[in-house]
């Protein structure tokens, strides 16, 4: 298989300190969201991490400007199976990653919405604050 | 060429009709997610190709086909077939089903299957063509 590099800046902004008692699905979830963020670069990117507090909702925000999705698929990309991933085999993905993500996130009783356009692509979780507990950042 | 999707699972017909369109294939001119919605559709807008899974509620693939048939319809056929079910393998081919696609989809799989049936087309209306014009001669 051949093997292609990628240049990609990872950026996080972090102004206060989130806490939680389901990191382990939260670290599910932005493991999967980095993954494609990081997949739908093609050769430099830029990929940003944020999470901030907006009203009563911690919101989680995982942006890239890889090759976006187009919008007639918008709807589409949560549904289990679907994937724009096949290997030099021909053979599809398992389509699973972000239908994943989807359950995991109704588990929390969240949502996620997603904004793509020629410049990047968002994708945005948002949770009620309670779920979270903050510090300031020392 | 043109090409209708009857699939009851929507990942798979946008997968297929990406394959399609990527490839230069062709275009999808409709889809429909069970055979009983397929045929007034494919009845009116007569694809050269129809792609059509095997096992679906309502109306199976190879009820569609043979309905189809019937009514005159003169397109192709591809069936995409999930269980390799022998049975029903057999069916299709003695319903004059010739090609098979199957799933997890395999770009590679679909994007020969349907260059093949294109070829077939392409030399079926040529000799067709060919025939006309000897007979014109005479």
């Amino acid at each position: 298989m051949k093997c292609s590099e990628k240049i990609y800046n990872l950026k996080s902004i972090l102004i206060l300190i989130f806490q939680q008692k389901e990191h382990i699905a939260l670290l599910a979830l932005l493991n999967n969201l980095t993954a494609n963020a990081i997949e739908a670069i093609e050769e430099y990117g830029v990929i940003a991490i944020a999470i901030q507090q907006q009203e009563d909702d911690t919101v989680i925000t995982v942006c890239d400007n890889g090759k976006g999705i187009p919008q007639n698929e918008l709807s589409i990309i949560f549904e289990p199976g679907y994937t724009t991933k096949y290997n030099v085999e021909g053979v599809a993905a398992t389509g699973i990653g972000l239908s994943h993500v989807a359950a995991l996130i109704a588990k929390l009783n969240g949502s996620i919405t997603v904004e793509s356009n020629d410049q990047k692509r968002c994708l945005k979780l948002s949770f009620l604050r309670k779920l979270f507990k903050r510090e300031r950042l020392k | 060429m043109r090409y209708f999707i009857v699939d009851d699972d929507r990942a798979s017909r946008v997968m297929l009709k990406q394959i399609i369109e990527d490839s230069g294939l062709g275009t999808v001119i409709g889809e429909a997610r069970n055979g009983e919605d397929a045929i007034p559709q494919i009845l009116m807008t007569q694809p050269e190709f129809v792609l059509i899974d095997l096992l679906m509620p309502k109306l199976d693939g190879i009820a569609t086909v043979e309905h189809l048939i019937q009514n005159r319809f003169e397109g192709q056929f591809i069936m995409i077939s999930q269980v390799v079910n022998k049975e029903m393998v057999g069916e299709a081919y003695e319903q004059g089903i010739d090609f098979f696609i199957h799933k997890p989809i395999n770009r590679i799989e679909v994007e020969n299957v349907l260059r093949k049936t294109t070829e077939q087309f392409r030399l079926k209306t040529h000799s067709w063509l060919f025939a006309n014009r000897l007979l014109a001669l005479k």
